[in-house]
This record gives structure tokens, C-alpha cells and sequence, in this order.
């Protein structure tokens, strides 16, 4: 009997068209994987969603520099290379992806698919932004270059799109200059959640700029206290070093979960509070613990598994700001008081899924999971869609299709109907596209 | 300064990473394996990493002859080279006695010729990616394994030759491990970059036989210890 998360390894490009074909042929369901790293179920085969074929396609050896013009920063890779790789070599020469997300071992294939970014978002976009073009493997078997010329409704489709739209067989990519090894960051106490947003369009400017506030001790917008972290480069700084950015060993962060009470929670964010409103001088940090501060948790999924935490990503209007305190205030009320809040400014995302609104403040709210904060985040499901803003697919595992096409609207229908064009036998597709109805078999 | 790198079985996903960690710019580095289009996409990788010059060969892991004529072909071409790397097809476990004996034999036609020439020039280092199978044979792969004893078997007299000739023989022995999946953690053999890394750092390391995970040398240290009349018995 086959297995119906079969997970199947793609070591050439021979094999993925095999794979793809063998798929199309057998009725199985199969979504392309990186790293695996996606905090959602984006990353896990429909499967998980009760298919009955419905596996992954590993695309992570795949992992190849095909071109490389280091005088432009102009290069061709295969989707299974990670940031890590990336920085280590194209970091000495003077070269960084504009955007990168917050672990180093994610692959530039997974990233475009889930249009990842750091705190940097304002400024420079998701990493799609550092993508000229790519190729992708439809699930006719065709070969498709796509950028934001030729089929620029594909590309579109892509940046974002969970890997639904085919596997991605090559990125040509378009580096920005390095700022250096090392970056300086400046910490300031800012109290309440209006003023902290504020704060951040303040910093707009800044090399990135994230806020940081403790939900565990406020009781209304004006006592959440944090703190904003701006970071700048500098102008001297030493080069990027290979060394810099090699693996080592994660720190198992999982076996502490059984620490992360409700009570040592609170007690944790007081700590971390208290460090940083007390850091007065501006800290200079390797680049990498500033992009990658994640690399050394270890396993993350399963630190949040195992320690009951739950995470919702969003992102909503600047002038929509206020529901982020509603959606707290619904949790408080549910019994499932969030524990902390994480807050960057976002641009309009450039794929038909990509969470980035134009204007819009992007949150992720930590609080423990349990029946409470599941009903009541349906109803913060509803009121980010009223406002106008997203949640964040690439980390989510929860939305089902009503709220999704409430949030993506039209973007939506049009992802939908790109892969039944793209794809009318469903040969493509996640937990995630199932769950979210989308695509041939997203209706189960 | 410059090194000629030679990399056989070079699209072998270990092997691929070992010539990352290893080859420096302006080294002068020749890949062989048997499926062309993919050494071509291997030398790619190198030369826009490392900014050195690739050439690619044919090899054909499968017949003696035609890897003593590769090794010959090396030598006229480029002389002994100061670095080569074996990727021939030992992770490969088939059911073969063919595949089991030219595993030797291929290896020996083609790593002969060339150590012989490094000791000739009186330095070089020759590293051969190996597995722990052949330490006393599983119980259900009997011609793999013995193919992979007969190999280190090679090595270890290849090495008691070589031994004061400036060349030295590193045998490689990885534990089976995910090619694509980072396993974190002491007791692992861990993702392939951080072996390849740890196999390039042979360079600089003399060893003679080096295991991944690291704990494996004293579990087939253990192994060995057994006497046949026990071990015969072993279900494993």
C-alpha cells in the first residue's frame, strides 16, 4: 500500500520532471520542500489534510550555483540553496540578499514560495524582491521562465503562492551591496502599542526596525510596555566573513518547552523587558545574529509544539492599527491572554499571497494554544479581513477558505484560478492548499 | 598557491560538497563521473563559487580499464595531481557480486596510477569516501559489504606502501546519512556540509581513517572484538 505521505527526492532536474510525471500519471498530490522550515503547513503534503496520495517532493540537494557575476551580484542558483550558503559565499565579495528571513537554513526556493522577509520589510520588501526571474515546472512538464515581463501573471502567482504553482527549478537573483559584517542597533522603551507604531514610522528609514512589547502585564493600549530596536549599518564595517555564516550546532531549545508556563512566561518577558529598556548604548552585532537571530533555537516548530504557544501573524493598515489591541483584547477575554507582541512596518507584497498590505503594520501575537485562542482567533480572523489586512499564510495552519477569501479577496480568486490553469489535475499541492480551497483538489 | 584537485564520482552529493569545502580560487580542479550532464552542473557550481578552472571527464566507475585510462589521461594532461578525492559509487549498496568486485577493482585502476605518481613527486593526498558496512558485514548485504572490505583492505596496504613516499591514503567512512536533511546534534553524522567540511579539513589534519558520527570507530572497534563463533549469531 503506498504511503500517503511519501516524501520523494529529487536529485536532478531529470528527477523532477520524472516525479512530476510520475504524479500526473498515479493521481498523487506532491508539493515541492525546501528546508521544511515553514512554521505553517505550508511546507507539509496534502496528506496531512486526509489526500490519499499526497507527499513532498525534496527539493533541497538541488543546491547549486549555475551562474555566478560577481561584478553585477547577478547569479543563477537551484531553489535547494540556502542563506546560509548564499552569505558565505556571496558575502565576502561585497553582496546580501536585500531581504532575508530570520534562519539561515532556509532555501531560496522555500523563501520565494512563501515570499519570506525580515524586519526590513518597509524598506526593501520580501525576498522576491532580490528575484529577477525564475524557471519553474508546471505540471504539464513544461519548463516556464517567468519574470515580471514574461509571464508576469505565473511570477506573480509564485512569489507567495505555497509552492502551488509548480516546482521551482532555478532563481536568477540580483544581490544589493553588502553593509558590512556587523551592524550597530540602538534599543529605546517606548510605552503603549499606538505609540509604538508611531515609533516604528519614526524609524521608517532605518536599515530595519522591529518593536517588541510584553502583552502579559497590559491591560489596555496605553500600558503595553516594549521596546523598538533600530538597527543601522555602519560605515566601516569589516567585511562579511565566510566563517561568519557556517553551521553549528542549534541549541535543542525544545526541551525547555515544559518551562513555558503561563507564569514563567510572564516572569520571562519581565526579564527580557527589564535588558532591553536598561540597554543604553547602541549594540554593534554580527550581521548574521541581526538577520538569523533564530539560527541557533534549534528545531522551532517543535520548540512552539511542545511548549503550547501558539503564534498568529497578520498584517493590517496603518490606520486600521487599533484591531491589533481588539484582537488582544478578544484573546484576553477568552481566557487565552497572549503573552507577547512582535511588530514591523510592511510594504504591499508583490505575489497575489503575499501578506504584505500597502501601509501595513505586521504583528505576531504569542499566546498559549488552547481550545479559547483557537475560537477566539476565528474572530480575530474576521476582524483582521474587515480591516483590510492578511494573515500570514506562510506561517499559519488554521485559516480556512471563508476567512482566506474574505482577507485575499479577489488576489485569491485569482490564485485559484491560476492553478486550475496551470495545474487542472491537482498535481500540485499542500495541507495548506487543501485547507485554504484552492487549486483542482482544494475542494478535497 | 595552486593545487590540481582531482574529483572522481564528482556528482555524488558528498562529493559535490567535499569539492566546495575544499577547492580554493585559482585551483585548477578536474571533475569525471559517469553522468555527464551532471558533472557539467557540479563544475558550474565550482567555477561560479570559487572562480578556479573546471574541466570535466567521462568516467566509467563500472569498468577497470576504462578508470586506468582516465588516470593515464590525467597524468599525460595535467601531471599527479596534488589532491584526489574517490566518490565511486561505495554508498551504492547492490545486491551485485559484479558491482561488488569492480567496485574494488575501478578504484584500484584508478587511484593506483595516480598515488604512484604522487609518490613519484613525493607529496599528494589521496582521500577515499568510504562506509562503515564493510567492518564485519550485515547480515543482509553480504556482497556490498564485502565489497567495501575488500576496498579498505586495498586502502590499508595502498597506505603501508605509501607510507613513506609523502603521499598519504585517507579512507572515509560515513554512516548512512540524509543527503538533504540537517540532523543536528553530537550523536548524528550530521548534514552533509558540515561532513564535507570536516573531510576537507583532511588536508590539513593527517588521519589515516576518519568516521562519521565519530562514535562509530569504537562501535566497529566493538565488532571486530567478537569472535566469528559469537558474532555468527548476531541478528544483525
Amino acid at each position: 500500500m503506498t504511503d500517503p505521505h511519501r516524501r520523494r527526492r529529487a536529485r536532478t532536474f531529470r528527477s523532477i520532471a520524472a516525479i512530476v510525471d510520475a504524479c500526473a500519471q498515479d493521481g498523487a498530490t506532491v508539493i515541492a520542500r525546501g528546508a521544511g522550515g515553514s512554521m505553517g503547513d505550508a511546507a507539509m503534503g496534502a496528506a496531512a489534510m486526509g489526500a490519499a496520495d499526497g507527499g513532498v517532493l525534496e527539493v533541497g540537494g538541488l543546491d547549486r550555483f549555475h551562474h555566478a557575476d560577481w561584478d553585477a551580484g547577478a547569479l543563477v542558483v537551484e531553489p535547494g540553496v540556502t542563506f546560509r550558503d548564499l552569505f558565505r559565499t556571496a558575502g565576502p565579495r561585497g553582496w546580501v540578499p536585500a531581504s532575508t528571513p530570520r534562519r539561515s537554513g532556509a532555501t531560496l526556493g522555500g523563501a520565494f514560495a512563501a515570499d519570506a522577509h525580515g524586519t526590513d520589510h518597509r524598506r526593501v520588501g520580501g525576498f522576491s524582491r532580490a528575484v529577477a526571474a525564475i524557471e519553474l515546472r508546471t505540471a504539464s512538464g513544461a519548463a516556464l521562465f517567468c519574470n515580471r515581463d514574461q509571464n508576469a501573471d505565473v511570477f506573480r502567482a509564485t512569489v507567495g503562492g505555497l509552492g502551488a504553482t509548480g516546482v521551482i527549478e532555478r532563481l536568477h537573483l540580483r544581490l544589493a551591496p553588502s553593509p558590512g559584517g556587523v551592524v550597530r542597533t540602538r534599543i529605546a522603551p517606548v510605552d503603549g502599542l499606538d505609540r509604538a507604531i508611531d515609533a516604528l514610522e519614526d524609524q521608517a528609514r532605518a536599515y530595519s526596525v522591529a518593536y517588541w512589547g510584553d502583552l502579559c502585564d497590559a491591560e489596555s493600549l496605553e500600558t503595553v510596555k516594549g521596546a523598538l530596536a533600530v538597527t543601522e549599518t555602519i560605515d566601516d564595517a569589516p567585511p562579511i566573513a565566510p566563517d561568519a555564516w557556517r553551521a553549528f550546532t542549534a541549541v535543542p531549545a525544545h526541551r525547555a518547552a515544559p518551562i513555558f508556563t503561563s507564569h514563567t512566561n510572564k516572569m520571562i518577558n519581565r526579564v527580557y523587558r527589564a535588558v532591553l529598556r536598561r540597554a543604553a548604548a547602541p549594540i554593534e552585532t554580527p550581521l548574521r545574529a541581526h538577520l538569523c537571530p533564530w539560527d541557533r533555537a534549534g528545531d522551532l516548530r517543535r520548540l512552539y509544539a511542545e511548549s503550547r504557544i501558539a503564534s498568529y501573524a497578520f498584517v493590517v493598515p496603518r490606520r486600521a492599527r487599533r484591531r491589533i489591541w481588539t484582537i488582544v483584547e478578544g484573546l484576553q477575554r477568552a481566557g487565552a491572554a497572549p503573552y507577547r507582541i512582535v511588530g514591523m512596518l510592511m510594504r504591499e507584497g508583490e505575489g497575489l499571497l503575499s501578506c504584505g498590505v500597502a501601509d501595513g503594520v505586521g504583528v505576531r501575537i504569542e499566546m498559549p494554544s488552547t481550545p479559547q485562542a483557537r475560537r477566539a482567533l476565528d474572530e480575530a480572523d474576521a476582524r483582521v479581513a474587515d480591516a483590510g489586512g492578511r494573515v500570514r499564510l506562510a506561517e499559519d495552519g488554521r485559516l480556512g477558505p471563508t476567512a482566506f477569501r474574505a482577507m485575499y479577496g479577489e488576489a485569491g480568486d485569482r490564485m485559484d484560478a491560476m492553478m486550475r490553469r496551470l495545474d487542472p489535475r491537482g498535481v500540485f499541492g499542500s495541507a495548506a492548499t487543501r485547507r485554504l480551497g484552492l487549486g483542482a483538489r482544494g475542494d478535497g | 598557491m595552486a593545487r590540481t584537485i582531482l574529483i572522481l564520482g564528482a556528482a555524488a552529493p558528498l562529493a559535490q560538497r567535499v569539492g566546495r569545502a575544499l577547492v580554493r580560487e585559482d585551483d585548477a580542479v578536474l571533475l569525471a563521473d559517469d553522468d555527464p550532464a551532471e558533472t557539467q552542473l557540479v563544475a558550474a557550481d565550482l567555477g561560479a563559487r570559487r572562480a578556479c578552472t573546471v574541466e570535466t571527464m567521462a568516467l566509467d566507475a563500472a569498468d577497470p580499464a576504462r578508470c586506468g585510462a582516465l588516470a593515464a589521461d590525467v597524468l599525460t594532461r595535467f601531471g599527479a595531481p596534488d589532491i584526489v578525492i574517490v566518490a565511486t559509487g561505495v554508498a551504492d549498496a547492490r545486491p551485485d557480486p559484479i558491482a561488488a568486485a569492480s567496485m574494488i577493482a575501478a578504484t584500484a585502476s584508478a587511484t593506483g596510477p595516480l598515488v604512484d605518481a604522487m609518490a613519484a613527486q613525493g607529496a599528494g593526498l589521496a582521500i577515499v569516501l568510504c562506509s562503515i558496512a564493510g567492518a564485519r558485514g550485515h547480515a543482509t548485504d553480504d556482497l556490498h559489504d564485502a565489497g567495501v572490505a575488500g576496498l579498505n583492505a586495498y586502502l590499508r596496504r595502498l597506505r603501508r606502501r605509501l607510507h613513506r613516499s609523502g603521499v598519504r591514503i585517507a579512507s572515509v567512512n560515513v554512516d548512512a546519512v540524509d543527503p538533504h536533511t540537517a540532523i543536528e546534534g553530537p550523536f548524528v553524522a550530521g548534514d552533509l556540509d558540515r561532513i564535507a567540511e570536516a573531510i576537507a579539513a583532511l588536508v590539513d589534519t593527517p588521519r589515516d581513517v576518519v568516521y562519521f558520527p565519530f562514535y562509530r570507530q569504537w562501535a566497529v572497534a566493538a565488532a571486530r572484538l567478537v569472535p566469528d563463533a559469537l558474532y555468527k549469531r548476531l541478528p544483525f
